[in-house]
């Protein structure tokens, strides 16, 4: 199968709706089927990474874990928009993996070197 | 490679505008759909777009909404045909949604 550069995007915060774990699940999908697979968290969606939820509180899966699961599946390519970690006040060490921050003219090029976007 | 950009919200959705219209680089071409034509009309909304490129609103959604007489004369009215020709000549799609 030829390779293909697949950047997810995720936006959305989690655990309101599904959209956070269906991203996740197509990145390991994805990355089962050797394509190269890069995530990008923004928005809403940077407290995906955070150290500290605990979302069996809720009675909800811990998408954290998952996350903790990508290098497994090779993805070691983990962004964070800058300006939505500010926004929401969270520090790159508050996080469950290294991560590298990008700014918006980051982005706009990460999109364009990409094969496949899908955003969520 | 050249992108194709879709956005389905209105200009209320400031988020998901901005990030939209920053990653917007030369040559890539936005296509206002849906509830995303009420921003047709806001010509102010592109101004820092770059000059090479194209912004597009699909007509059915323009027509729907009472707007294809109010489009910004940056904006270019274009039927459901011409959004599949351009997703065909486009590398890939973006939808922001």
């Amino acid at each position: 199968m030829q390779q293909k550069k697949l950047l997810i995007i995720l936006s959305r915060a989690p655990y309101g709706n599904a959209h956070s774990k269906d991203a996740l699940d197509i990145a390991l999908t994805a990355a089962a089927f050797e394509q190269e697979v890069a995530l990008l968290f923004c928005e809403d969606a940077c407290s995906i990474l955070l150290n500290s939820q605990q979302p069996e509180k809720t009675g909800q899966k811990n998408l954290a874990s998952i996350c903790s699961a990508l290098p497994m599946y090779d993805i070691e390519t983990l962004y964070v928009e800058q300006r939505a970690l500010k926004e929401n006040g969270i520090n790159a060490s508050d996080l469950i993996l290294p991560v590298l921050e990008v700014d918006q003219a980051a982005i706009a090029s990460l999109i364009r070197e990409s094969d496949i976007v899908l955003r969520f | 490679m050249r992108t194709l950009h879709t956005i389905n919200q209105a200009p209320s959705n400031s988020q998901l505008w901005s990030s939209c219209l920053a990653a917007l680089l030369p040559e890539d071409t936005l296509l206002l759909i849906e509830n995303g034509v009420l921003g047709g009309t806001q010509a102010h909304r592109f101004a820092a777009v770059p000059n090479s490129v194209l912004i597009y609103a699909l007509t059915p959604d323009l027509q729907t909404r009472g707007i294809a007489e109010q489009l910004a004369p940056n904006v270019i009215a274009v039927s459901d045909e011409t959004f599949v020709q351009l997703a065909c000549e486009h590398q890939k799609v973006v939808s922001w949604f």
